[in-house]
């Protein structure tokens, strides 16, 4: 009973993927649970599997065996587009590369997850939070006109705008020169303080990490707590 | 999803993309591939019809019911129950006398109904100017042919009798719509009519005459009387088919037929080219929207809804604006050429439009919806990790696809199963050949590369690297240079040959009964008018009498019994040689030129009509007694040549002993036409026909064809450059990022430059060397197996289309990468990492 009440919860899951040489094992069993408005820092090395992690917890991709309960469903008894449905309700992103869509306007991309849901007020919404992400002057540039840390603070509003339960970040730093790094992690924290959003972070700098209230390590593919 | 949310999400996202740009070559290409397609369809329909129209002329009516008794009268009164216009005329040779002359002459009874289809021409005199006239003459009087009036010694206001009738000849006649091709209708012209007929009496039972009934209606009460007609013909009656009186027109419409029914095929195939093109850039380009729009939650289905979404609205775009282009298109052409086509253009059908529209869905969907499919298929994982391209459609089953839309969307068009299997065949083979040549090309090239002159050797490498993207791209432009050079040689040799069919100066009066003491006077009176004197041929008068002993009326079925070529004095000729355009069929050419025996050479369809071959013995009656000859060899006419044409040559003094008089052929222009009084004065015994009238008309149709021909050409060439467009633009992302790097890195502009020059110039140099080898396998099969044309390699293509292509994609392709040059490299890169 209690279970269900976590964001996230896996048991024993495990990742193999077939390569030219036989199955690659990418994740061994893992057990993860993430308790509501925690932060919870994936460090690790690169390569060492944090991003499939994360992308099989936030649902994106199922894994071969084991269980993974995403805000209250059981992702992994569902197919592609229930889990779509799923991450519609409750999970926002943020990547390393960004992942605006170049033909729509700061504004647009950051209405975009609204007007998926069918939101009448999508356009308010996203000025309001493009307003509080400092960019209330570039609503209508292009993701090309935009520098790197602009275009992350375009992409972090676009993940809150819909107020989601959890958010997945995948190295949202990791593209940006320090000062710049410095300032999305800020904007990151401070907009999941205001929304009391449970994030599962992942990166490999321990700076970044330091500021979650929880951390695992991850090494071939294996977690290991601090 | 709900539907009313994707319906509100999918054309945002539609006219968010529109915006940028991205699908302004993809709808450029659908509205070429239809806007060629309506233009060619509007075109060729509305061109073909007004040729047919024209066509139907010659005949005389939509249909022509021709027989050697007089009709039914149940006939015409089921052709008036269905609406049909109708007239009836009635040939037969006879004796018309004036005073103390007679004179043999085809005359020609016409009712009021005549003529259907195209006007007659008259002038008032001899020579005078020429009117049109909507009816034939009536009651009473007589129109005639000029050497009518120069062999009776008479002119107009004079009269003449034809069997008990005497009329009053108060026209002369230049111009018979349905006179059709018949030059041995030696005798000249005397039209009255109808009623004169009976009232003459000179038709007797057992006398010889031609019937013709002409109706002329909408084309279904057309055909539903053609299938009411049909199983009640009886034996001698048939219905005339267009062409049979004169096959060069419709020959030529035939081959235009073809020849725009491949040339949009051609066009069709070239945007599809670039339509597909278009569409997996457009979905490649999509890989990681798709993975973005799966992330925030749309499922695999809202991401195909969303993209049929706006294939369907582009389909639609394409559709409405294409036809728009095709209707401009082809009305331009219509009135920038205006004078040169005849008056009664048909208006606008409404087939093409909706083959149009039909064509934008099929062609979108078919060349990318196994694209779009892939889109579905995107894992939103590929956020995370750039290289989770989708698991490809099985190779085979896209292929597989595509091949079965194009042959079908080409038999559909073309309606020729030669024409689809020649094409689809030719392309596959050539795509197999030269697929594997190229990969064989890209390695020796690899090897080669470290004697490449050093300033092209990076292009040259960069090609190398992009081996996949190159080969198919290099491929796209060799089917486009293929296709191209396959309508632009067959243009040509088309247009050459129509052209040859009627040189500008070919021989328009025939001719005929010089005799042999006036052949030097003859030669000195050409000479002395200054007009080229063609050589003359003899002739002898005679009838066909026997095959191997037998009545040749025995000898042929009962059909052919009333076949004008036994029925009347055919011209024989003798030749030492072969008629330049003759080709033997069966036996020898003069095998024995020893011996004293008679040998004769039979025109093919004659001989098969007849039963005659080869050995038999034919005996002729000329004058007042019998002479037989062995038939050594058949041989084939071209009847379209404007020369003297014979059934049967003789050899070389076979007919020495037999009355023999001259005939020739001259061309007179319309401003010379008064030589003729003189001719007849110096030569009165001859007769001359005139065939310019007629030969102006054919002119009028095959430079009608010509230009239709002309026409489409320019609509293939236009689907080709959007190809090229189409093709250069899907790779330019890269290359601009890759430009850019290089730059970066320390390249100079001209460096840059000759690197992308050479590039661009080696993939031209090969789709140039694949277009030639693929249009020259195409076109040998072409030629012989749909247009009856001979086939020869064209030498000057494969020299000059490898280098001119390599020049042309070599400037396109660097005029479209000028950007690369133009920006400063960090612009370029940070749009590119956006
Ligand atoms: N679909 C896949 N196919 C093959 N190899 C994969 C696939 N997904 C991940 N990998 C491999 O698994 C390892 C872990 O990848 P990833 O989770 O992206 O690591 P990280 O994010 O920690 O850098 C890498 O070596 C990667 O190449
Ligand atoms: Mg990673």
């Amino acid at each position: 009973m209690k279970d269900t009440l976590l964001p996230i919860q896996a048991d024993s899951i495990s990742k193999q993927v077939p390569v030219a040489a036989g199955t690659l094992q990418i994740l061994r069993d893992i057990d993860l649970a993430v308790k509501p408005a925690e932060t919870l820092a994936v460090v690790g090395a690169s390569g060492s599997g944090k991003s499939t992690l994360l992308g099989l917890l936030a649902g994106l991709d199922s894994p071969s065996s084991g269980r993974i309960r995403l805000a209250g469903h059981d992702i992994t008894a569902m197919d592609e587009d229930q889990r779509a449905a799923v991450r519609a309700a409750h999970v926002g992103f943020v990547f390393q590369s960004f992942q605006l869509l170049p033909n729509l306007t700061a504004l647009e991309n950051t209405g975009l997850p609204l007007e998926i849901l069918g939101a009448a007020d999508a356009r308010e919404r996203a000025a309001d939070i493009l307003d509080r992400v400092g960019l209330a002057e570039r609503t209508g540039h292009y993701p090309r006109q935009l520098s790197g840390g602009e275009q992350q603070r375009v992409a972090l509003a676009r993940a809150f705008v819909t107020r989601p339960d959890i958010l997945f970040a995948d190295e949202p730093t990791g593209n940006l020169d320090s000062e710049n790094g410095r300032r999305i992690a800020d904007l990151l924290f401070s907009l999941n303080a205001e929304h009391g959003t449970t994030l599962v972070l992942v990166t490999h700098d321990g700076r970044l990490a330091g500021r979650c209230g929880r951390r695992v390590n991850m090494a071939a593919g294996q977690l290991f707590d601090h | 999803m709900p539907i009313s949310r994707l319906l509100a999400l999918a054309p945002r996202l539609l006219w968010r993309e529109w915006r940028s740009g991205e699908l302004t070559i993809l709808l450029l290409a659908l509205v070429v591939a239809i806007g060629s397609h309506t233009a060619i369809g509007h075109f060729t329909d509305r061109i073909s019809r007004s040729m047919e129209i024209n066509a139907h002329h010659v005949i005389g009516g939509d249909l022509v019911l021709a027989g050697s008794r007089p009709f039914d009268p149940g006939i015409r009164a089921q052709a008036a129950s269905l609406g049909l216009e109708i007239a009836q005329t009635a040939r037969f040779v006879s004796v018309v006398t004036s005073g103390d002359e007679l004179l043999l002459v085809a005359v020609k009874s016409v009712d009021d109904g005549y003529p259907l289809k195209g006007r007659l021409r008259v002038t008032q005199e001899l020579y005078g100017e020429e009117e049109v006239a909507d009816q034939g003459p009536p009651a009473g009087e007589a129109w005639v042919e000029s050497r009518v009036l120069h062999a009776l010694g008479i002119g107009a206001g004079d009269s003449l009798q034809v069997g008990e009738s005497d009329l009053v000849v108060t026209r002369v006649l230049t111009y018979e719509p349905d006179r059709g091709n018949n030059f041995y209708s030696f005798n000249p012209r005397v039209m009255m009519h109808a009623s004169d007929l009976d009232a003459s009496g000179i038709i007797q039972p057992g006398s010889r005459v031609w019937y013709r009934d002409m109706f002329a209606g909408p084309p279904e009460a057309v055909e539903s009387f053609r299938g009411w007609l049909e199983p009640t013909l009886e034996p001698g009656e048939r219905i005339l088919a267009l062409g049979e009186d004169r096959p060069e027109v419709s020959e030529a419409l035939d081959k235009a037929r073809q020849y725009t029914g491949l040339a949009s095929l051609v066009a069709l195939l070239l945007a599809a080219v670039a339509i597909a093109n278009s569409g997996r850039h457009y979905s490649e380009r999509h890989y990681d929207t798709s993975a973005l729009l799966r992330c925030l939650g749309c499922s695999q289905n809202d991401i195909l809804a969303i993209y049929l979404f706006q294939l369907l609205v582009l389909a639609l775009a394409g559709g409405i604006l294409g036809n728009l282009a095709g209707w401009l298109a082809q009305s331009g052409l219509l009135a920038a050429l205006g004078d040169l086509l005849p008056g009664n253009i048909p208006g606008l059908g409404f087939q093409p439009v909706l083959s149009g529209m039909f064509l934008g869905f099929v062609v979108l969907l078919g060349f990318t919806l196994p694209s779009i499919l892939r889109l579905r298929a995107v894992s939103p994982q590929r956020v995370l990790r750039k290289d989770l391209a989708p698991l490809p459609l099985s190779a085979r089953l896209v292929y597989g696809l595509t091949v079965l839309l194009v042959t079908g969307l080409m038999w559909m068009y073309t309606g020729n199963v030669t024409l689809t299997v020649g094409i689809v065949a030719g392309s596959a083979l050539v795509l197999l050949i030269a697929g594997g040549a190229i990969a064989g090309l890209f390695g020796l090239l690899a090897r080669l590369l470290p004697r490449v002159p050093v300033v092209i050797r990076a292009g040259v490498r960069n090609f190398l690297r992009r081996r996949r993207e190159a080969v198919a791209q290099t491929m796209a432009f060799g089917l486009t240079i293929m296709a191209m050079l396959v309508v632009v040689m067959l243009r040509t040799e088309l247009i050459s040959t129509w052209e040859e069919t009627i040189p500008e100066d070919a021989p328009n009066h025939f001719v005929l009964n010089i005799q042999q003491h006036e052949t030097g006077p003859w030669d000195d009176f050409m000479r002395a008018h200054a007009l080229p004197a063609d050589p003359l041929y003899p002739v002898v008068r005679g009838r066909l009498i026997r095959v191997n002993g037998a009545p040749v009326t025995e000898h042929v079925s009962k059909e052919d019994r009333n076949d004008e070529s036994i029925n009347r004095e055919l011209n024989l000729t003798w030749s030492a040689d072969i008629p330049a355009d003759n080709e033997l069929t069966d036996g020898r050419w003069w095998p024995d030129t020893s011996t004293d025996e008679r040998m004769v050479s039979v025109e093919a369809e004659l001989a098969e009509r007849l039963g005659i071959s080869t050995g038999d013995e034919l005996t002729f009656f000329t004058g007042d007694r019998n002479w037989s000859a062995r038939v050594t060899s058949l041989r084939t006419v071209k009847w379209d040549n404007f020369n003297p044409n014979f059934y049967m040559i003789f050899n070389p003094g076979a007919m020495d002993d037999l009355p023999t008089t001259w005939v020739g052929s001259f061309y007179l222009d319309s401003a010379q036409k008064k030589i003729l009084v003189d001719m007849m004065r110096a030569f009165p015994s001859i007769t001359v026909l005139e065939m310019d009238a007629i030969l102006n008309q054919v002119k009028t149709i095959i430079g009608q064809v010509v230009l239709a021909v002309e026409s489409i050409l320019l609509f293939v060439l236009l689907a080709g450059f959007v190809v090229t467009l189409s093709a250069i633009q899907t790779s330019m992302n890269e290359r601009l990022q890759e430009g850019a790097l290089v730059r970066t890195l320390g390249a100079g502009r001209r460096l840059l430059r000759i690197n992308q020059w050479s590039e661009f110039a080696s993939m031209g140099f090969l789709a140039g060397l694949i277009g030639v080898m693929g249009s020259e396998l195409v076109i040998a099969l072409l030629y012989r197996r749909v247009f009856e044309l001979d086939y020869q390699p064209t030498w000057w293509a494969w020299l000059m289309v490898p280098p001119l292509a390599a020049l042309l994609i070599g400037i396109a392709g660097t005029w479209s990468s000028r950007r690369i040059l133009a920006r400063p490299p960090i612009t370029i890169l940070r749009e590119a990492g956006a």
